[in-house]
């Protein structure tokens, strides 16, 4: 497993982007075993209207960079049932997106935006 | 289509590791299933669309990097890099395109004539060639049909064997009055099957077909030959061709890709071998015995699938050692002929070793234009990657390996060297153009129609990855060596020791390569003008020569003499035609009858090449008649019984030393013993290679040939001439055609193929050379200039004129350009020693030649220096101290 501080001292800090940061947060939040019609559902109840594409590409390059994992779950109990992609955070996707909380932070640290309302 | 299946459809488009998971999350929204087909379909178009970004562009610290995406992701990056300086890659890729594109070309015209795959065969890899040579492969013989049965029945390698004559002949299509000359074949009736060539419409020759017969003989046509005379319609498969006077039956039409055994020469008409007496009536009908001294053609053998060409080989030669009498041709010497294997069918092996030094030499000179396009552009890779050295320090900070910069360095050289090979191939199809109707050799006809193959496209795309990486690489090592902390530190210090170094030795390269090619530019326009400026010993201006060929179209003996005495008659007393003559051969053939004499009272023998000729060949001619006088009409028709003859300046000077042999008698080797006398003494002529000193001549009378060579002189027009030759044919008898109606100038100028070939490629690639020299001596001082700008404003503000910094960037120029001229001398002192045996009048270190290479660069240095040199004295002080 790597740190936080680790990962920013070999690469340098990935800077996610909002979407995907909102996506691994949402994760989180649904634990293990969240899919993308789930995940879509609790943006939009916190105001934020994804395309249904936009949540694929991001769980799918999050995938790619090694921030979350996936698995199929049982498929639906028919011929040719279709399986599920759920998916869960890896400790590396904590870890960036903790540093990249904290990088927000300390930027925000001294400015009109603080302290939080 | 209803909507699951549209359904079915859309989901095609997500990827696959996601097509399942996307059905079944679309399915747990419910929604009529069009609708869903369309988020699905958006959905994969999406998701496709990140993936190949991400693979482009952005790198992700944590994905898993394979080595192909490495290259690709090099690859991204410097065709980005590339678009973002258009101009300077431009440059680049032009310097390049020009180096591969010559190289292209020339490899595609001799591939060409030399190198390809006989065009329309079958598998033309188990071709091959069976050729009859003497061991030391110096002398070369056709085969006898008798051999070719031996070798059929004897070499069990070969699952077939042909034999092939290429000849012209006269052919008048049905319908038409007047004989058209045509390139044709006598073949044995196994020809096409052994090319693996199907006829169609008609068919191919049966086996029968190679026995005389009585009926009309056939003949298979070429199809453009088919689409010319008959417009291509079915209804050509059982007409009459009149073939040198002999009906044809027309059974078959060549497939369009084969032109037959040729790789220069398309051939339009092929006759089985069984007509022979009907096109080769001198022969006679022993061509088809046991007699092995009647000499047939070459053969063709294709191989049996998984026998070898060694098994073969050996199988041949045991053939040859244990038949008697085997390729023995009347000729006891004691160097046996033997049956030789050469790989394919192409051209014969004189031909095929003449252009292949010929290639060697043009390959080797357009190769050192490719190397100098490749220091050209090093040093444009180099002048930007010193304007990227802070870049590459950044890179190299934040953990970039060398391995990686080199790496990326090479990429970029070879995206544009791979662009630059596609213009150069494009640019290739232009040059090649340019040598349609050129001779490379004097015994091939010109070249024509040259078209690219994909064994052209495979080198060209070898020579430009080759090209990338070689022009790339230096540049490569030294930038990837950046000194991190200065270079981060200021981005403006001033070049450091190893760059000006590196940077000055690629342009002196430059210079001397195009010295060393000036300089054999030079030599060969000297040898080709040396040349053309030997005194023949003949006039040729108003001489125009044919042949005729009156047996071929049925004339007996008598007949022939009769007509060739007419057609002298009837040009004598045409008023454009001022003298007509002929004789047996005609000069800068390499073939003419050589004989041996002997003078009184000396045991060794002399040789001469002793040409038969008619009254009036030294008039037609202009070889001037010094002393006595020239034939007479009898002795002409005294059928070869005269004993008088006419020799050269340098035969009579053998004879007596004062060369007054007037009168005198010589005794002839053969017939043996027979004593003739001169009657007159003509003037020297360079009679076999123009470039060979004369040799003695002994012109003998001609007694009225049966076919030969008519020459004529006349003060008309070519066209004129010509014409008055046609006419006068026509009105004797319209079937019997003069052909190879030339200038005499003609057959000259074709001995010189050689010499011109080389001397006009060698200017065209100086003078590429010299320009491409001329950018990199430019490019390389504007450099220098651009980086002492600051130099100069110190030395103009302590009080240097400017003329005095004008001066001072000019000898820097001069420097680098005077090593590398002194290099190419070198160079050139070295490398003329490849192709001495090809000048002619000039010698290797010919002054004038070196001299006028050296004063050419030097130009060109002093062209492309001026502009920096006048920027570098214009300088303003003020300014350029307060750059920084």
């Amino acid at each position: 497993m790597l740190t936080e501080s680790t990962i920013i001292a070999m690469k340098g800090l990935d800077l996610l982007g909002e979407v995907e940061q909102l996506v691994l947060l949402v994760i989180l939040r649904l634990g293990e075993g969240a899919y993308a019609v789930p995940i879509r559902e609790e943006l939009r109840r916190h105001g934020v209207a994804l395309s249904r594409g936009s949540v694929y590409v991001t769980l799918d390059r999050l995938e790619r960079k090694g921030y979350v994992r996936s698995w199929f779950d049982e498929p639906t109990p028919e011929p040719g049932g279709k399986a599920r992609r759920c998916f869960a955070i890896r400790s590396d996707g904590v870890a960036v997106l903790r540093a990249n909380q904290k990088l927000l932070r300390r930027l925000r640290a001294g400015t009109l935006l603080e302290p939080e309302s | 289509m209803n909507g699951s299946r549209r359904l079915a459809a859309a989901l095609k488009l997500v990827p696959r590791d996601w097509r399942e998971s996307v059905a079944r999350d679309l399915w747990d929204e419910p929604a009529p299933p069009s609708r869903l087909a369309l988020r699905a379909a958006s959905i994969g178009l999406r998701l496709r669309v990140a993936r190949m970004r991400d693979a482009l562009g952005h790198s992700h610290p944590r994905e898993r990097i394979t080595p192909m995406r490495d290259v690709t992701r090099d690859v991204t990056l410097a065709i980005r890099g590339a678009l973002r300086r258009p101009g300077w890659s431009l440059a680049v890729i032009a310097t390049l395109a020009i180096g591969i594109g010559a190289n292209a070309a020339i490899y595609s015209v001799f591939n060409w004539v030399l190198f390809r795959p006989i065009p329309g065969a079958a598998s033309p890899s188990q071709l091959a060639t069976i050729l009859f040579q003497t061991s030391k492969r110096q002398a070369q013989f056709f085969v006898s049909y008798r051999d070719v049965a031996d070798l059929r029945d004897g070499v069990p390698a070969f699952a077939s064997l042909a034999a092939s004559t290429p000849m012209a002949l006269d052919v008048v299509a049905e319908g038409e009055t007047d004989p058209q000359r045509l390139d044709a074949e006598i073949v044995t009736a196994n020809y096409f099957e052994l090319f693996g060539v199907t006829p169609a419409p008609g068919r191919a020759f049966r086996p029968d077909e190679e026995r005389p017969s009585a009926s009309a003989p056939t003949a298979v046509i070429s199809r453009s030959f088919w689409s010319r005379a008959f417009d291509g319609r079915p209804d050509a498969i059982g007409r009459t061709l009149r073939i040198n006077g002999h009906p044809f039956t027309i059974v078959g039409v060549a497939p369009a890709s084969f032109q037959g055994r040729s790789l220069v020469v398309a051939t339009d008409v092929w006759i089985p071998i069984g007509a022979h007496m009907q096109v080769l009536p001198n022969q006679g009908p022993g061509l088809l015995t046991e007699r092995r001294n009647t000499l047939f053609g070459d053969a063709f053998g294709r191989l049996r699938p998984g026998a070898s060409l060694a098994v073969a080989q050996q199988q041949a030669t045991a053939v040859a050692g244990t038949t008697p009498g085997f390729a023995r041709r009347g000729n006891t010497s004691r160097d046996p002929v033997m049956p030789v294997l050469y790989e394919g069918v192409g051209p014969s092996t004189y031909a095929r070793e003449r252009l292949t030094t010929i290639f060697r030499l043009v390959m080797s000179a357009v190769g050192l234009l490719l190397l100098l396009a490749c220091a050209n552009a090093a040093n444009l890779l180099l002048a930007r990657s010193l304007a990227r050295r802070r870049e590459i320090a950044v890179c190299q900070a934040i953990g970039a390996s060398r391995f990686r910069i080199v790496r990326q360095h090479l990429a970029e050289g070879v995206v544009l060297a791979a662009t630059a090979g596609l213009a150069g191939l494009a640019l290739a199809v232009l040059l090649t153009a340019a040598f349609d109707g050129m001779r490379l050799i004097a015994i091939l006809p010109a070249v024509k129609g040259v078209s690219i193959d994909i064994r052209v496209v495979t080198f060209t795309i070898v020579v430009s990855l080759a090209t990338g990486v070689f022009f790339a690489a230096a540049p490569a090592l030294v930038s990837s060596r950046v000194d991190l902390n200065a270079s981060l530190k200021d981005g403006l210090t001033t070049s450091r020791r190893g760059r000006p170094v590196l940077r000055n030795g690629l342009v002196m390269a430059q210079v001397a390569i195009s010295v060393l090619l000036l300089v054999c530019a030079g030599l060969f326009v000297r040898t080709l003008s040396n040349m053309r400026a030997l005194d023949l010993g003949i006039r040729t201006e108003g001489v125009v020569s044919f042949s005729v060929n009156p047996p071929r179209q049925g004339y007996s003996d008598d007949r022939a003499r009769q007509y060739f005495r007419t057609v002298l008659e009837r040009l004598n007393a045409t008023p454009a035609i001022q003298d007509a003559a002929y004789s047996w051969t005609t000069p800068y053939l390499p073939m003419q009858s050589d004989n041996g004499f002997f003078v009184a009272g000396d045991a060794t023998p002399h040789a001469a090449a002793t040409p038969a000729v008619s009254r009036g060949y030294f008039g037609t001619l202009g070889i001037p008649l010094l002393e006595g006088r020239d034939f007479t009409d009898a002795e002409s028709v005294g059928g070869g019984q005269s004993d008088s003859v006419i020799v050269s300046r340098s035969l009579a000077r053998i004879v007596r030393p004062d060369g007054h042999a007037l009168g005198s008698h010589v005794t002839l080797e053969y017939p043996k013993g027979k004593s003739v006398q001169i009657v007159g003494i003509v003037g020297d002529v360079r009679g076999r290679r123009v470039t060979d000193d004369p040799e003695p001549y002994m012109y003998l009378p001609a007694p009225d040939p049966v076919w030969g060579v008519v020459h004529v002189r006349s003060s008309a027009p070519l066209a004129e001439t010509v014409a008055a030759i046609r006419r006068v044919t026509r009105e004797i008898d319209s079937a019997v055609m003069p052909y190879d109606i030339e200038p005499f100038a003609a057959s000259v100028d074709r001995a010189l193929a050689e010499p011109r070939v080389l001397a006009r490629l060698s200017v065209v690639f100086a003078l590429v050379a010299a320009v491409l020299a001329g950018i990199g001596i430019y490019g390389m001082m504007a450099c220098a200039v651009g980086e002492r700008m600051r130099e100069f404003g110190i030395r103009l503000a302590l009080g240097a004129g400017a003329e005095r910094l004008l001066s001072l960037v000019l000898r820097s120029a001069f420097a680098v350009t005077g090593a590398g001229v002194a290099i190419g001398i070198a160079a050139a002192a070295a490398v003329t020693r490849v192709f001495e045996s090809r000048l002619y009048g000039v010698t290797r270190y010919d002054p004038p030649s070196v001299a006028a290479g050296c004063a050419a660069l030097l130009l060109v240095a002093l062209a492309a220096s001026v502009l920096p040199a006048l920027r570098a004295s214009r300088v303003d002080p003020v300014r350029s101290l307060r750059v920084e």
